[in-house]
């Protein structure tokens, strides 16, 4: 068992800290260019496509911030080892733009997730994030429950 | 099993839930239990199960169904381990009324283990739950009995 990171774990650390406030919380799509780099592939439950590149992020915080303006993300755990870092989040927003086709409902909606990065030289290159989205769509009220 | 991503030497918290995914692949439930301690806790998101899940609930569920598991990525801080893994279930018992079939359901996933001494003791798991919601809607309703139990019952706790 380890008890200390390594320098290249502390900066990771504190990359997704960044990350997440700057440019997730607070909405700064002027960062991502920072946080993301080139040749970046996201996959993330909560899209149905991969997501490419520092625009394609843009592209998806602009989405979640217009559907979610208030959006929220609150850090459980991080696990960072050699390029990697594995996050375990809470997410919070109020419905009020469109979102994966669903127009605003003006709900209040919390959801938890993982998500594991790969950084390369200060960048995330590739990250997998599982969001619980029966969850999220459960709140959206659009999941009915199936009856006997 | 062999991780796909790995390769460095495993820590002792990597290999310990490498074996706990191989007794489980395996259907070796006793060595299974061993791999857990007592009080060991699941926890699920919210839209699957409000309560965290314990050894033997989890065990009982497990029973149901044949497991291939296959580690894509594993990593660990300390006592802390992250996974993604493929999971393919079949159901082979009856399940609360609930028919075996030949029927596989495969399933991306991303899960946080805390290990002590050998043991793991808690875990966050997040199936890809978008693609569980696409598998129900593309054979609604013949799939809801082949999801586990704990979104079943959650869903039928809503009605």
């Amino acid at each position: 068992m380890r008890n200390h990171m390594t320098k290249t774990e502390a900066e990771n650390t504190e990359l997704v800290n960044g990350f997440v406030k700057e440019v997730l919380v607070e909405g700064d799509l002027e960062r991502i260019d920072e946080y993301v780099a080139e040749d970046y592939v996201g996959h993330n439950s909560s899209v149905p496509e991969d997501i490419h590149g520092p625009e394609g992020f843009r592209e998806f915080v602009t989405m979640l911030r217009s559907a979610f303006p208030d959006f929220d993300v609150t850090i459980q755990d991080l696990i960072a080892d050699d390029n990697k870092v594995c996050q375990r989040s809470r997410q919070s927003g109020t419905h009020e733009g469109a979102f994966m086709g669903l127009e605003p409902t003006g709900k209040e909606v919390e959801s938890s997730g993982i998500v594991i990065y790969q950084i390369e030289d200060g960048q995330i290159v590739e990250d997998w994030a599982q969001i619980d989205m029966l969850g999220t769509m459960q709140q959206l009220g659009v999941i009915e429950p199936p009856g006997e | 099993m062999e991780a796909e991503n790995t390769v460095k030497t495993p820590t002792e918290a990597e290999n310990t839930v490498k074996r706990w995914y191989g007794a489980v692949g395996a259907g070796e439930w006793d060595a299974m239990r061993k791999l857990m301690t007592p009080d060991f806790k699941n926890h699920y998101p919210p839209s699957f199960e409000d309560e965290p899940l314990g050894r033997e609930e989890l065990i009982e569920f497990f029973k149901h169904f044949e497991w291939q598991l296959r580690i894509r990525d594993i990593f660990s801080d300390g006592n802390k381990v992250a996974v993604r893994v493929t999971i393919t279930s079949k159901q082979v018992r009856e399940l609360e009324g609930m028919p075996p079939s030949d029927d596989e359901m495969s399933v991306e996933g991303t899960v946080i283990w805390r290990v002590e001494d050998g043991q793991v003791a808690e875990a966050w798991a997040f199936p890809d739950t978008h693609a569980l919601m696409q598998q129900m809607g593309l054979t609604f309703p013949g799939i809801l009995w082949r999801l586990p139990r704990i979104l079943w019952n959650k869903l039928r706790s809503r009605t």
